[in-house]
């Protein structure tokens, strides 16, 4: 990983910050956006990639991910590595919407206390503000990265 | 399919259980979840992919991406086929479900107290859908698209890893 991936983050990350900053002003508090059952669902989501992939192998996709290319032999694993890095972006995605899915529905069987339904909603899209945070500033780039690599070996094969 | 695979789908369960227990603590109860008509309308969505595919095809292709047997790229790239039409019919199915029982909630919106439990309702079908895409269908796809990228990695098309 270059030093300027790092600095695009950053600024990526403040100028996210900037605009809820701008738009809540002083009722913006990170801490709102802390849930523990969100969180767990995430895991849930990432943990379902040991049904199909070693632990090994997925620590493999990430460092490769972030390593320069060692050699011509290495597109096959790479290939696999994408998909690793894909299928754990989707199985997060998934796992997010079952879980705002159902407590959509076990918010619209509750409909007797309105009180609650805006806390509960806010709550319930949580996980998928986690999931698809997850997606964007982790498993996009690295999927990128890996079919970066992918081209610059069927160019050296190329000739 | 490795033994481990059956662990990884009961961590996977169990976070996503324990997480509903946080969020709605005594209130979850796995009866609000269950709707016999939407049920039957996924089995419809399943049954169709026998329009393009025979029995044994679709039984084929659940036993290669979980054997462990080598298979060479051709059956392995039907297989994915398969699995593919598969979702995409019971994709369609649970889309016309939900629009349909949609039309049916806002032609008798005069009674808002039913509201509520219709659309309830009307959630439970993407929800199963979405269960099935995320515990079978991804899992199986992915495990095909695992082999199929082995067997390409095998220079001649068709040879056995």
């Amino acid at each position: 990983m270059r030093l300027t991936s790092l600095v695009s983050y950053i600024i990526s990350g403040l100028l996210i910050y900037l605009s809820f900053w701008i738009a809540e002003g002083s009722n913006f508090n990170p801490l709102m956006f802390w849930d523990l059952a969100s969180f767990l669902v995430i895991l849930g989501g990432l943990a379902i990639n040991l049904v199909n992939f070693k632990f090994s192998e997925i620590i493999n996709a990430l460092k490769d991910s972030f390593s320069s290319i060692p050699g011509n032999d290495f597109r096959a694993r790479y290939e696999l590595d994408k998909v690793i890095i894909r299928s754990m972006g989707n199985f997060v995605l998934f796992a997010a919407v079952i879980f705002f899915v159902l407590s959509f529905i076990l918010v619209l069987g509750s409909l007797e206390s309105t009180a609650k339904l805006g806390p509960s909603l806010a709550v319930s899209l949580l996980v998928i503000i986690y999931a698809v945070t997850l997606k964007v500033l982790l498993f996009i780039p690295l999927s990128v990265s890996l079919d970066k690599k992918i081209l610059q070996l069927q160019e050296k094969a190329a000739g | 399919m490795r033994f481990f695979s059956i662990i990884a789908y009961a961590a996977s369960g169990a976070c996503l259980y324990m997480a509903l227990l946080m969020a709605w603590g005594g209130n979850f109860n796995f009866l609000y979840i269950y709707d016999l008509s939407a049920v039957i309308g996924l089995i419809a969505g399943i049954t169709l992919s026998l329009i393009n595919f025979k029995f044994s095809e679709i039984f084929q292709a659940i036993r290669d991406s979980l054997s462990g047997s080598p298979k060479s790229y051709e059956i392995l790239n039907l297989d994915r086929n398969v699995l593919q039409t598969a979702w995409k019919y019971l994709f369609s199915v649970s889309v016309i479900l939900v629009f349909a029982v949609m039309v049916i909630i806002l032609s008798n919106l005069g009674d808002t107290t039913k509201l509520g439990p219709s659309l309830a309702i009307m959630s439970i079908i993407p929800l199963y859908t979405l269960i099935l895409k995320f515990f079978i269908f991804m899992p199986l796809e992915i495990s095909l698209e695992k082999k199929i990228i082995l067997a390409k990695q095998q220079k001649i098309p068709g040879q056995v890893v």
